[in-house]
């Protein structure tokens, strides 16, 4: 009987480390496939006064893959392109983000922190053109326009039509 | 293992040591050996009737040194053996020699636990499902924290460092565990976010683990919503010993190139190391002693996820009389640790991710942060056996915990003011009573409360210290109703001063009954409530340091209510084979479990009372034994359909299926093999709010993990080299966290 236990013990033994070498042939998570990404240039138009500096927490130019329907969606950071911060009190401003990911976006434009709350934060201009949809194509720069007039700011949220 | 078990029930249940303050006292004395007569160690050996006993040694020598004079039955009893009983006219004044030459019994009597009744009992007796890891266990995997010990436990799941049994936990952002940590008996949930304390623990002398699957809070209270964990340390040995045990290994670079790019470090073995020093002695007849000290560096496999530590831990036992035993349990643990908090993505998983959206200071924050913390513990402990069929038990308790943050710039720890100061104190008195053969009632009452101070916490009344001070009287009745039918009762009242208005008020009942319905196989059916009081850092954190959080002074527990059924039994195959079998289908509602959620209406994160959830299962575990050679062979499998009937969907982050299978053979002599092997599928459902600022962050594979070990074990003398994550698999165990990559380690330890 001891014999006999013992040479199923090894072969279970060698049953599991089967079974292991079989279940882990896949290697389980691995970086996925590289997209080539592409690149986002654009020129921001102020008009109208600028409120007051402190009240101008940041400014960047916000691209997004979806029509958000409140300022909590604004932590929807991976469906969004982000820009660095724009100038504050300028006539004029461009901006280039590197390395987006290629697809479409339905919903961008100038975004304005105006609190510390790092959900304070609403549109004062968008990317009109073709009524806002532009898509980012790998290894190509893609080029927007947004006019900003603090007299007229845009609603939030956008009006469902 | 089974000798292990012995001489824990004797610790557990015959406790006292005979020491009569006159010389009118007679002495037990004698050896105990097999039908072969080779000594037995660890026997229990007692006066039938009381809990007066002892153990014997390594030689088989055992002495009860003062006991009344009189007519008694002496008894001796090991796991594996027949019992013996011999009656005997004890003298004053004299000594009496009893030998006894126990046959082995065909019948393996099994596990002793104490976890689900507050007492030692039979395995096959308890209703409800307890699995139990040996110091053998341990050591063959070289578990250097709780965590990994408890992946080898079917139907337990650690996501990072949330225990997952039967479903009970999802990822809960490492706050508020759903599962009860105890050490010796008493719980030790981290004071800020309830969390377990997987590192604080004396791992050279731990006696056992024991898991309660189900929920526990009809004799445990808050936290053992899904279960309880229960750290038995050693007792004090009848000879000095010692044992060092020093460990080093590597972590492997990882396989793709495209993430070793992302990290310099990954291109190289990473090390660890550590050591372990343990050492128990009697101090004088009535005293004893042990102490354990440990240190461990290791570098890790993740960029900002190196730790070092330094524990010590001691305990100090007396029994100044016949009835009375006492101790003391002191822990101190310091650690310096970063933190990875999150990845950042599936083509760059070895480095911390960080947010895009800058906060107002300019500092982006990092998936990453390091800490310096402190965690002390303090357990007192007194036993008083007022007769054979009485005994009662206070027990005090303080573990704190101090988090101080370390400065970027100066790389130096910030003072406690800038973090996290935290104490849960109290203490308990149980008694045990057995009125009559048949009939055993354990009873008691709880008060505990926490002093902790938090940056991160503001309270209901803008102090920055929570309290929540809780009070519990619980009581269970057992009860022979024939030969073979066992029945459980139990309650347990709680209440929580949530702040000055308000209070929260729980009754826990349990109810089970057992029916052997084979000399040692047993019908288990059980009903039982859990619940968890949300912990601090749930209730009170307001903080915009990483993301917008803010507190939520308004949840509710979370509760729980289990229903099982279960057959268990453990019998022999031929000769020296033994087959322990558990299986089990459980149905679990749970009301009000507590997520953190993205709240449009407060701009924040919060911690909510979100879901309302239903988990069925069946689970099944196997342990084939060789008894004379110590081979075995552990299987588990574990179902679950878990929903949400909140969203009507799979409830997030639980596996449908979990396979467990462990191995471990002596090959020839001293040398030994083993491996285990653990396989999950991915979850069903992968509902994180993570996903929106963390990228990959739901990805979630099957888990597929295999390690291997190889040991010499020449008594005195062990070494082993261990391969984790053999076959090197990436999975995650929760979000945006890659788990545990493959590692090597050389072990060496000497016993003596």
């Amino acid at each position: 009987m001891s014999h006999v236990g013992s040479r199923l013990f090894a072969s279970l033994l060698g049953a599991l480390a089967t079974t292991g070498l079989l279940a882990a042939c896949d290697h389980g998570l691995a970086p996925p496939e590289p997209e080539v990404p592409g690149s986002i240039r654009g020129i921001v138009r102020y008009s109208g006064e600028w409120p007051p500096r402190s009240e101008v927490h940041d400014l960047r130019f916000v691209a997004m893959r979806f029509v958000p329907r409140d300022t909590a969606d604004f932590l929807q950071l991976n469906l969004m392109a982000i820009s660095g911060g724009l100038d504050y009190g300028v006539d004029a401003d461009t901006f280039v983000i590197d390395d987006v990911a290629p697809g479409l976006f339905v919903y961008s434009g100038v975004a304005w922190q105006f609190t510390p709350n790092i959900l304070s934060w609403k549109p004062v201009g968008l990317v009109e053109a073709d009524g806002g949809l532009f898509a980012v194509e790998s290894d190509r720069t893609t080029q927007v326009e947004v006019d900003v007039d603090f007299r007229n700011l845009p609603p939030f949220p956008p009006p469902l039509d | 293992m089974k000798r292990s078990a012995s001489r824990f029930l004797l610790v557990a249940v015959l406790t006292a040591v005979a020491v009569p303050a006159t010389a009118q006292v007679a002495r037990v004395y004698g050896t105990v050996t097999d039908s072969r007569g080779e000594p037995l160690p660890g026997v229990n050996v007692v006066l039938k009737g009381t809990l007066t006993g002892t153990a014997t040694a390594e030689d088989g020598s055992y002495e009860i040194p003062r006991v009344e004079p009189g007519p008694w039955i002496i008894v001796a009893s090991a796991v594996g053996f027949r019992s013996e009983e011999r009656p005997v006219t004890l003298v004053a004044g004299s000594g009496m020699r009893v030998d006894f030459a126990l046959e082995e019994d065909i019948v393996v009597q099994g596990e002793v636990v104490v976890t689900a009744s507050r007492r030692a009992q039979a395995a096959v007796d308890v209703p409800a499902s307890v699995a139990v890891l040996s110091p053998r266990d341990l050591d063959r995997r070289n578990v250097i924290s709780l965590d990994d010990a408890l992946r080898a436990i079917p139907g337990v799941h650690l996501q990072e460092n949330q225990v997952n049994v039967r479903g009970s936990s999802g990822f809960a952002y490492n706050t508020g565990s759903r599962v009860l940590m105890l050490l010796d008996g008493m719980p030790i949930l981290t004071p800020d976010t309830d969390g377990v304390a997987f590192d604080a623990l004396p791992f050279g002398r731990i006696e056992r683990i024991e898991v309660l699957k189900g929920p526990g809070s009809a004799l445990y209270g808050s936290g053992a919503l899904g279960g309880v964990v229960n750290v038995i340390t050693k007792p004090i040995p009848e000879e000095p010993e010692t044992e060092v045990r020093t460990y080093a290994g590597a972590w492997d670079p990882v396989r793709y190139e495209v993430w070793r790019a992302g990290w310099d470090g990954a291109d190289r073995y990473r090390v660890f190391s550590g050591v372990s020093i343990a050492h128990a002695r009697r101090l004088s007849r009535v005293a004893g002693a042990w102490v354990n000290l440990s240190a461990r560096q290791d570098e890790g496999y993740l960029n900002y996820s190196r730790s070092r530590m330094v524990t010590g831990y001691g305990k100090l036992a007396w029994n100044p009389s016949m009835a009375v035993r006492a101790s003391l349990l002191v822990g101190l643990l310091v650690r310096e640790k970063d933190n990875f908090l999150f990845w950042n993505g599936a083509r760059d998983p070895l480095n911390p991710g960080s947010l895009a959206i800058a906060p107002p200071d300019g500092a982006a924050p990092t998936g990453s942060n390091d800490v310096f913390g402190n965690q002390v513990s303090v357990l007192p402990t007194v036993t008083h056996v007022t007769s054979g069929r009485f005994a009662y038990t206070v027990k005090g308790r303080l573990f704190g915990t101090v988090i101080r943050p370390i400065n970027d710039l100066t790389g130096k720890p910030e003072p406690a003011s800038k973090g996290t100061l935290g104490f849960r104190y109290g203490g308990e008195v149980q008694a045990n009573w057995s009125p009559a053969r048949g009939s055993e009632a354990t009873f008691g009452a709880a008060r505990d409360a926490l002093a902790t101070r938090s940056t991160f916490y503001v309270t209901e009344n803008g102090d920055d210290t929570g309290g929540q001070p809780e009070t519990a009287v619980f009581g269970q009745w057992e009860q022979d109703v024939s030969s073979t039918v066992r029945t459980t009762a139990g309650l347990r009242y709680d209440r929580y001063d949530v702040d000055e208005a308000n209070a929260v008020e729980r009754m826990s009942p349990k109810l089970g009954v057992t029916w052997r319905v084979l000399p040692q196989g047993t019908l288990r059916l059980a009903y039982g409530h859990g619940f968890r009081v949300p912990s601090l850092a749930e209730r009170f954190t307001d903080n915009r340091d990483f993301f917008p959080i803010v507190r939520n002074p308004t949840l509710r527990p979370e509760r729980s209510v289990s229903y099982e059924t279960g057959f268990r039994t453990t019998r022999v195959v031929a000769g020296a084979w033994s087959v322990e079998v558990d299986a089990a289908a459980f149905w679990n509602e749970y009301w009000d479990l507590i997520e953190p959620r993205l709240e449009t209406r407060v701009r924040a994160f919060q911690f909510v009372n979100l879901t309302r959830a239903r988990i069925r299962g069946f689970e099944a575990s196997a342990d084939v034994r060789r008894e004379d050679r110590g081979d075995l062979l552990r299987l588990g499998y574990t179902w679950l359909d878990a929903d949400d009937l909140s969203l009507g969907e799979a409830l997030a982050f639980r596996s449908r299926h979990q396979f467990t299978a462990s191995l471990d053979v002596r090959v020839t002599g001293p040398w030994e093999v083993g491996a285990d092997a653990r396989l999950m599928s991915a979850a069903e459902r992968v509902d994180t709010d993570f996903a929106r600022f963390v990228p990959d962050a739901d990805l979630l594979v099957p888990i597929r993990v295999v390690d291997f070990r190889a040991g010499w074990n020449g008594g005195t003398w062990r070494a082993a080299v261990l391969v984790q994550n053999a076959f090197d698999y990436y999975y995650a165990e929760r979000p945006a966290y890659l788990a545990a990559t493959r590692r090597f380690t050389v072990q060496v330890a000497a016993r003596f």
